[in-house]
């Protein structure tokens, strides 16, 4: 590695790092004149501190959207290679992606194309979930036949049954309201608390350039 | 944000994907330890030996680990919260390569539809496929969370899903007809005979079908329904559209009444979404709406009724840059034309609704919308899958309404809908306007096969029987009749026409009233907030005696003609002071207008609730103002909806009994090989 | 497209995924991948046509009109955004080149850190303390019914063990070492039981939606058989 590349890594770090806390600290600060004890003036230096995030913002969603554009370049630059070496399916990847945009592109506003193609694939392909969900739950306990195994499968079933809207099965429905209400919501915070906590603490890894995509 | 980024990395991760495979020969690290993955490695898919590993000769991956590392922070996990973990990076982007192998390398397929343990992770973070392009094109893997979802639940219950596929040993799914794939054709073949039979034949019709009201525990969803019931021409709604064509078969039903219900008071939705292919379906949704509307007339316009926003690229990126600069979003329509409309901030909203097929994208609009704009209502309809997260939020947070879920909350939904709208039908029912005979047909037939909803009546017969019912019939008994005016249960109804004898504070002292001065028509509600049920309407002119007011005086309590007390805020009216002959004059001189209009009829609806007290509940019966569409609420087509339910049902009890009968059977293995060790 | 050709051509495309069923027999396991290799050409289709348009395009414009800014920051800063945005695109189509490469990760750095500090934003003010003050609050009336008591206390309980079987997990993970106080086995335990209870809900509720779904297209084929 040489001298300037390092530099550049150093450099493109202590840029992350800026942008990440200047970031952070305009969203958490910006637009909030109360915090500046509604002063004359408080307003105009909310905005101007909420600035940054949302020239920042606009920056990354750019970026983004720019990549999209590169990305299925590349997807369709792929797949000119596989189809130069007579690759049938890349070809209709082509094709489908050429007509589409043709369509697009000639009719606006025309929306049968979604419905007549992508829509009927997309939602059949979603359909035959429902059979591999049916038959890993029909295994569970053929990987782990202990107590968790059991909670796990009696609570598929109780959950399952519970929805079924048939009048014998009423006082299943009893039992899956209160589950639901109870260990699942509490289950379900659990959850969340520790998707977010790990947002938080990643977020802050980032800006503190110990995060390796940002050490370049 | 990771989904649109890895656009970007289909051709470079692909190859290391298959390096990688290649490359790895035996387990690393800690790796060691763990139970194998088999169902990363794709066991149970069919191979499709005509597609080689894409190759792409030029570009070369310049860091795989770093490149793995990268990915790693903006898709944060609970993990992270330990810090730092050494083995976990290399782990996670083997399990990310692998899983990238397999969702779009080898056939670009979409891994969840045959994998449980994709299946699985997907539930918490979405429908079964990922709809957005990076999820099955973009070769993009797991994402962080996502990822912990599935460590998670392999820790715990030993791998559940993967049980699925039995081990990287296990015949492939289908792969010809091998002996061993037998009980899983035998357990499709059952399934698909069960959802199928419905759409044959009525004789297989199973369960009960939904409710016409939800359930008394429910509260939320019915606050969905009267917050929307609530707008009036001058709202803008926005209206979330995160969902792809993938859960279209779940959530199509729900958006469509939910945009019809908008449409039909004329509130204009502005739409929006996160998922650029969702911005296209939800054209075709309005599409649909509009193709209905065919015969009744009027078609919706866009940037007349309702709005399409440009798509947010970036996730939870696009949505915090839609909370913090609505005003530049808005500008711009999904095709980047102007859409005229200039608004500061998101709480112009009368209300925010998000119909979201993942928990993801609930969780990035609570987290990077509602949390932002803390005066707004975020109304969210889901689906199934992400029912219990999105219960969670509904649960804690005072901001978020619902959820609304799946097609049985639909099925309510609709009712309801029908049941407001189409009561308000004029008595001739327009013989221009067949649909509209044929929905109600439709409606009353459903309605008797139900055996809880009364005859349709229109409003004049039904002044004649509006004798309120017992209510201790099987709750919740649902007797409704349309009056004049509210009654309260306990009293006979008087004829509205009747003098307002219920006023008997009319003496010679002047009375405090209150004169609505808003040109729109005006809610009157059981309480003083907005989100109270409406008990009745009031016009211009309209007078009240007051009787009361709130804390802050920001609502008066009022007295209405029936002798019920209810709430108007007080923004919508003057207050004055009259004599008692010049009230009684106003309100008769209004209830003539009424029984003119033939408007303000007000549904009421007993309910045991549970602890046994039996409370009215009231709830409006939209009187057409003079713009409201109702054509718009009511020509939906419902010929599959019955049918589709009763599939659920039989689908869902054979899905329990397969699932109960295989592990049955596995349990008893188990216990065998376990006498056979200790035999031994 | 009329509404015939468009029910026909979805009939024929979903048979081709269902014959997905059918394994991988020669002519038929074609039918399948031809559908899906359909399907990604036609979402890229979609997503460049709807980012080009919807994002790129007006947002190119926008730069032309000197009356608008996107920040308080004035309309010089929208160049300078649009400028460093372009250039930054710029730098992804350099990845090719070995020794370039810092200035890729340099540019994904940036938006990484951004999206990391508005994810850590909105996880703090969205969900974490909303949801944790909800979790630990008590029910507003204290006389409430004992059973609405003992709900909340178990939440409580469930919540908090959840969290810690979350943080046991990867500890775990990270050194290999079995947990050895008891009380923490114990909540261990309890955390445990409360996730398996959700995830499998979770995964019922799933396969509710999957099989709401397969009612959808099963009734379309009858439909369109009808």
């Amino acid at each position: 590695m040489g001298r300037g590349q390092r530099f550049g890594i150093a450099l493109s770090a202590f840029v992350a790092f800026a942008v990440g806390v200047t970031t952070a600290l305009s969203l958490l600060l910006g637009d909030n004149p109360a915090l500046f004890g509604n002063q004359p003036g408080a307003e105009q230096l909310a905005e101007l501190i909420a600035a940054p995030a949302d020239a920042l913002l606009r920056l990354a969603t750019i970026v983004v959207a720019l990549s999209i554009v590169i990305g299925i370049a590349n997807l369709l630059y792929v797949h000119a290679g596989k189809l130069a070496r007579g690759k049938f399916y890349s070809a209709v990847l082509l094709a489908s992606f050429g007509f589409t945009v043709f369509w697009q592109v000639t009719r606006p506003g025309d929306t049968s194309l979604l419905e007549a193609a992508q829509l009927p694939i997309e939602s059949a392909l979603a359909a035959l979930v429902a059979l591999s969900l049916l038959h890993g739950g029909s295994r569970v306990l053929g990987k782990r036949a202990d107590i968790w195994g059991l909670l796990f499968v009696a609570v598929v079933v109780v959950v399952l049954l519970a929805s079924a809207p048939l009048a014998e099965l009423a006082p299943l429905q009893a039992w899956r309201d209160w589950l639901m209400r109870v260990p699942v919501g509490a289950g379900a915070r659990a959850i969340l608390l520790g998707v977010a906590l790990g947002a938080v603490v990643a977020g802050t890894r980032a800006l503190l350039g110990q995060d390796r995509s940002v050490r370049g | 944000m990771s989904e649109e980024f890895n656009w970007l990395e289909y051709s470079e991760e692909m190859e290391a994907a298959a390096l990688e495979e290649e490359g790895r020969s035996g387990r690393r690290g800690l790796r060691r330890l763990l139970p194998r993955l088999p169902s990363l490695r794709r066991p149970a898919l069919p191979r499709m030996p005509g597609i080689p590993r894409p190759r792409l000769p030029k570009l070369r991956l310049p860091s795989l680990r770093r490149r793995g590392g990268a990915r790693e922070s903006h898709q944060p996990s609970a993990a992270d919260i330990l810090g730092e973990q050494l083995n976990r990076p290399l782990e996670d982007l083997d399990d990310r390569l692998r899983a990238l192998r397999e969702r779009s390398v080898e056939a670009s397929q979409p891994a969840p539809s045959h994998q449980a343990l994709y299946a699985v992770d997907d539930l918490l973070a979405g429908p079964a496929l990922q709809d957005r392009p990076g999820g099955v094109i973009s070769a993009v893997s797991l994402s962080k969370a996502q990822q912990q979802q599935v460590e998670m639940l392999r820790d715990v219950v030993g791998g559940a899903p993967e049980a699925a596929n039995a081990g990287g040993r296990s015949p492939r799914f289908f792969s010809g007809f091998a002996l061993s794939a037998a009980p899983r054709l035998l357990g499709s073949a059952v399934l698909l005979l069960a959802v199928s039979l419905p759409f044959v034949s009525s004789d297989y019709a199973e369960g009960d079908l939904p409710p016409a009201e939800f359930h008394e525990d429910r509260h939320e969803p019915t606050t969905f329904y009267n917050l929307l019931d609530n707008l009036t021409g001058d709202d803008y709604v926005l209206v979330a559209f995160e969902y792809g064509p993938a859960a279209a078969g779940e959530l199509d039903i729900l958006a469509d009444l939910l945009l019809r219900h908008i449409l039909a008071q004329r509130a204009k939705p502005i739409i929006v979404s996160s998922n650029p292919i969702a911005i296209v379906h939800a054209q075709n949704v309005i599409r649909a709406i509009n193709r209905s509307l065919d015969l009744a007339g009027e078609q919706l316009l866009h940037g007349e009724d309702y709005f399409l926003l440009r798509y947010l690229p970036g996730g939870a990126l696009g949505l915090r840059e839609l909370s913090e600069n609505f005003d530049d979003v808005a500008r711009i329509s999904a095709k980047g034309l102007p859409t005229g409309l200039q608004f500061d901030t998101l709480d112009e909203m009368t209300e925010i609704v998000l119909i979201a097929a993942s928990a993801d994208d609930i969780r990035h609009w609570v987290e990077q919308v509602a949390s932002a704009a803390e005066g707004r209502r975020l109304l969210v309809a889901t689906s199934y899958a992400a029912q219990p997260l999105a219960q969670a939020y509904a649960d804690s947070l005072d901001q978020v309404i619902g959820p609304i879920v799946g097609i049985r909350d639909a099925y309510t939904y609709g009712q309801k809908l029908e049941t407001n709208f189409g009561a308000l039908l004029p008595a001739e029912a327009s013989p221009q306007e067949p649909e509209f005979e044929q929905l109600d047909a439709d409606a009353s037939s459903d309605s008797q096969a139900e055996g809880r909803r009364g005859p349709e009546l229109p409003a004049e017969d039904a002044i004649a029987t509006a004798l309120p019912q017992p209510t201790e019939t099987a709750p919740p008994t649902a007797t409704y009749f349309a009056t004049d005016r509210p009654q309260p249960t306990d009293t006979p109804a008087p004829r509205a026409t009747d003098s307002p004898t219920a006023t008997a504070t009319a003496t010679e002292a002047p009375v405090r009233v209150v004169v609505v001065t808003s040109g729109q028509r005006v809610n009157i509600r059981r309480g003083p907030t907005t989100v109270d049920d409406i008990l009745g309407l009031g016009y211009e002119g309209d007078m009240f005696e007051v009787i009361g007011a709130n804390g802050d005086g920001s609502w008066y309590e009022i007295l209405l003609p029936g002798g019920v007390e209810g709430w108007i805020a007080e923004f919508l009216v003057d207050e004055r002071l009259v004599s008692a002959a010049e009230l009684a004059g106003a309100q008769a001189s209004a209830s003539a207008a009424d029984t003119q209009r033939g408007e303000r009829a007000v549904l009421q609806r007993e309910y045991m609730l549970r602890l046994g007290k039996p409370a009215p509940r009231f709830y409006q019966a939209q009187a057409p103002a003079s713009g409201d569409r109702l054509e718009v609420a009511l020509n939906r087509d419902r010929a599959q909806e019955i049918p589709r339910l009763e599939a659920m049902t039989l689908g869902t009890l054979a899905a329990a009994l397969a699932i109960i009968f295989g592990n049955v059977i596995y349990a008893a293995r188990a216990l065998l090989s376990l006498r056979g060790t200790r035999g031994d | 497209m009329a509404e015939n050709t468009i029910s026909l051509v979805s009939f024929v495309l979903t048979l081709m995924v269902f014959s997905y069923l059918f394994g991988d027999a020669p002519l038929i396991g074609g039918l399948y991948r031809i559908a899906v290799y359909i399907f990604i050409g036609m979402t890229a289709a979609f997503t460049l046509v709807v980012s080009y348009e919807g994002v790129i395009l007006p947002y190119l414009q926008d730069i032309q009109d000197q009356s608008t800014s996107w920040t308080a920051l004035g309309y010089r800063a929208d160049i300078t955004i649009m400028f460093t945005a372009l250039l930054f695109a710029l730098l992804l189509l350099l990845k090719p080149i070995n020794r370039l490469t810092w200035l890729t990760n340099s540019v994904y750095a940036v938006v990484i850190v951004v999206g990391a500090a508005v994810g850590a934003v909105g996880a703090l003010n969205g969900t974490l303390f909303p949801l944790l003050q909800a979790t630990v609050a008590l029910p507003d009336d204290l006389t409430a019914d004992f059973e609405v008591l003992v709900e909340s206390l178990l939440i409580f309980v469930g919540t908090m063990t959840g969290l810690y079987y979350f943080h046991y997990q990867a500890r775990a993970r990270a050194d290999g070492n079995e947990e050895q106080s008891r009380v923490g086995r114990g909540f261990r335990h309890i955390g445990k039981a409360f996730l398996v209870t959700t995830l499998g809900a979770i995964y019922a509720s799933a396969l509710l939606t999957s099989l709401t779904i397969l009612t959808e297209r099963i009734g379309f084929l009858f439909q369109f058989g009808a």
